[in-house]
């Protein structure tokens, strides 16, 4: 929570700087969508064949971009992103597992620092973001404690995973959260690469690769001893930014609408 | 100039009594030689085996959604009072195993597992919160301890079986069947003792009726079944005589006795319920954990008890298979534990069953190894290898169950036992008159019950 502090001073104060810079600003606003893989780290190394991996998912976000100058702009971009996981049991205990679908409302907000030519850029995005955790879906498999088959069924002579002998439960359901457990709001970091590419005056298209590394542990800190559970999410997208028509100086659009309306 | 240098004097000073305090503070907690631990040649120390036990039943302990044991409360008072044991030169090896066992015990004592046992395999002390639990209830005293003849050793003698077949008011002579294993040599007045390894099993007609009694020491009969050793001869022919006689017309009822039965294994839930069901009957859900969290549990699965598998009673030579309509009557009482309850239970769910006697054990999770779901059951403490072979030597075992139970009603009876349809409190003085004849009045409500 101290560091979540701190980044919000950090974030607020670099927009106050970077805004008094706005003679040249140029306000643009889009749509970008793509693909992410998460990771779950967290420690399991106690527990018996069994492992955590990452899952892909998506995201989508309207980025609202406030170009500073040719080089330095503000950007924050909305959106929904899924950050799954799935545990996972290796060798005897293979075919039990959990996925989870875990669906986030996010708002990154990122300074954005451009190099290269005119038209094609590439940038650099350092900055911070706050998500929430706004629903999950779990799937999975486990061994019945108290399912056997019928007696008089024919069981392998040699069980060769856990579901030779005992009979899997299977479920596909949304996840019921547990306010005493779940910790919903998620604070972290985030650093981006992209390029963009200047279509036309007021339109850009980009593609950008995402890092977001969470600070918060996604559990609420309910216990003595508790194993914390990070996400780590890296996003590739694509999208575009249009800048509409009240771009440029504000002192002409205000001179402008101060006209129109005498 | 001279202010930099005496900041950087000031804060080289400072890091270096820092790193200072913090090796000496360090180097203490890690010390482990001490005369008063477990062992001069063994390298942990009490602190250790206390971290080592509260962090695997931090993780695995399936419980803690329902358990009213304050954990992290349990890790403030006694993680000094355990580290104080290491350094303390004034009492003996034998004093401080002894003290180190009424800690565990306090930290233990409030558990709902009633399966829980806690095994101090080094100082020899072993802690049974459920049964610590029983004997301090004045009432399960009267009813089931009080009589040493009735329970003498629980330590040595862990079942007790009423021996009805002695009793010609109960059973006919004519239509019984006795079933022991080649461990028992006799069969007591009405009365039975039998050590875990040991089976007995009784099945037989009440006097003058048509209500067919059947009962067991323990939940091996599948086991007992499938064993070619003549020693299980007998008890075989109890148990086939059990399911021979539920085909017969006549029936008028069941009485299935499981008082004193202190269970065994889930695999003979679907042998003697299946028995009595034609389709699968949901009696309940399980949950295990995944994860390391205390309460990251996996969703209910549900509990299910399946008929037999068609043509199973021609495979395996057994009595064939009808329909089984006629109404059960289920004996159980505080002794009745885990498999025991858990047939009960789901016995209970059929309309056709009343359940007559006294409220169960109360341990009712299954258990399986650790490994099967990463929780239960676990060693802590691992003080010494064996040189040769390897082998670990733990200071302690804690048996626990793997997975949580609840019933088809949404109630979990961990801790609590099932409570009957019928509570006939029995006191050994009532049971046990002179001259080796007996009154039971819980059978004797079980028969009023049925049809004769």
């Amino acid at each position: 929570m101290v560091i979540s502090k701190k980044l919000f001073r950090y974030l607020g104060l670099m927009s106050l700087i970077l805004a008094s810079y706005g003679s040249k600003a140029q306000l643009y606003i889009g749509l970008e969508a793509g693909g992410n893989q998460n990771y779950l780290i967290t420690n399991i190394s106690n527990l018996v064949s069994a492992e955590y991996v990452p899952i892909n998912g998506f995201n989508i976000a309207i980025p609202i971009q406030y170009k500073v100058n040719d080089w330095f702009a503000l950007e924050a971009a909305p959106g929904l992103i899924q950050k799954n996981y799935q545990m996972q049991r290796t060798g005897f205990y293979a075919g039990v597992y959990q996925l989870t679908k875990n669906n986030y409302f996010q708002v990154p907000l990122t300074a954005q620092f451009s190099f290269g030519g005119n038209k094609l850029k590439g940038y650099l995005d350092l900055g911070g973001y706050v998500a929430y955790w706004a629903s999950s879906h779990i799937k999975g498999a486990f061994a019945n404690a108290l399912n056997d088959q019928p007696f008089g069924s024919n069981y392998p002579y040699y069980a060769v995973t856990v579901f030779d002998y005992s009979t899997p439960y299977r479920y596909d359901e949304k996840y019921q959260f547990n306010s005493t457990t779940d910790n919903r709001l998620e604070l972290g970091l985030t650093a981006g690469l992209g390029i963009s590419y200047q279509a036309c005056s007021k339109c850009k298209v980009f593609t950008e690769f995402k890092y977001y590394d969470g600070l918060t542990d996604l559990q609420k800190k309910y216990q003595q001893g508790g194993v914390p559970k990070y996400n780590e999410t890296g996003s590739l997208s694509v999208g575009f930014l249009y800048s509409p028509s009240f771009h440029c100086k504000h002192k002409k659009v205000i001179r402008i609408i101060h006209n129109n309306i005498n | 100039m001279n202010k930099l240098i005496k900041n950087i004097f000031f804060s080289g000073t400072s890091v270096a009594l820092l790193v200072a305090l913090v090796t000496t503070l360090s180097s203490c907690h890690k010390e482990v030689s001490s005369s008063n631990q477990i062992g001069t040649s063994y390298t942990i120390s009490y602190s250790q085996i206390f971290e080592d036990f509260w962090n695997n039943m931090n993780k695995t302990y399936v419980f803690w959604s329902v358990d009213s044991t304050n954990w992290d409360r349990m890790h403030t008072i006694y993680a000094p009072k355990f580290a104080a044991l290491d350094y303390d030169s004034t009492i003996s090896n034998d004093s401080i195993s002894y003290l180190a066992a009424v800690y565990f015990y306090r930290m233990t004592k409030g558990l709902t597992d009633s399966h829980y046992t806690l095994s101090l395999n080094y100082s020899g002390y072993t802690i049974d919160p459920a049964l610590d639990r029983k004997w301090n209830n004045p009432q399960f005293i009267a009813n089931l301890f009080s009589d040493t003849q009735l329970y003498p050793d629980y330590t040595t003698n862990n079942y007790y079986t009423l021996a009805v077949d002695t009793q010609p008011k109960y059973l006919s002579l004519a239509n019984r069947v006795i079933g022991i294993d080649s461990g028992l040599s006799s069969i007591l007045p009405y009365k039975q003792y039998l050590k875990p390894s040991e089976f007995y099993a009784v099945s037989g007609y009440i006097t003058n009726t048509n209500i067919l009694y059947f009962t067991f020491s323990g939940f091996s009969l599948l086991s007992i079944l499938s064993d070619a050793d003549s020693a299980s001869f007998q008890a075989q022919a109890a148990i086939l005589n059990f399911l021979n006689q539920l085909n017969n017309p006549n029936l008028s009822g069941v009485i299935i006795d499981v008082r004193g039965n202190g269970g065994g294994e889930t695999a003979d839930l679907n042998f003697l319920v299946g028995r009595l069901i034609s389709n699968q009957i949901k009696v309940g859900y399980t949950r295990s954990k995944n994860g390391n969290g205390r309460l990251d549990y996996t969703p209910w699965a549900d509990a299910i008890v399946s008929p037999w598998a068609a043509g199973t009673a021609q495979k395996y030579g057994l009595p064939p298979v009808t329909p089984f309509t006629k109404p059960i009557v289920v004996l159980a009482d505080g002794l009745s534990a885990s498999m025991s309850e858990l047939t009960t239970m789901s016995l209970k769910t059929l309309p056709t069953t009343i359940f007559v006697g006294d409220t169960t054990w109360g341990a009712n999770g299954p258990l399986t190894q650790n490994q099967d779901y990463n929780t239960g059951s676990f060693n802590f403490g691992n003080y010494q290898n064996a040189i040769e072979t390897g082998t670990p030597y733990y200071y302690g075992q804690v048996y626990t169950s793997s997975c949580m139970f609840k019933y088809i009603n949404g109630k979990i009876y961990e801790g609590r036992g099932f409570p009957p349809d019928y509570d006939v409190k029995v006191t050994p003085s009532q049971l046990f008159l002179a001259n080796n004849k007996v009154d039971d009045p819980q059978l004797d409500k079980a028969i009023s019950l049925l049809p004769h």
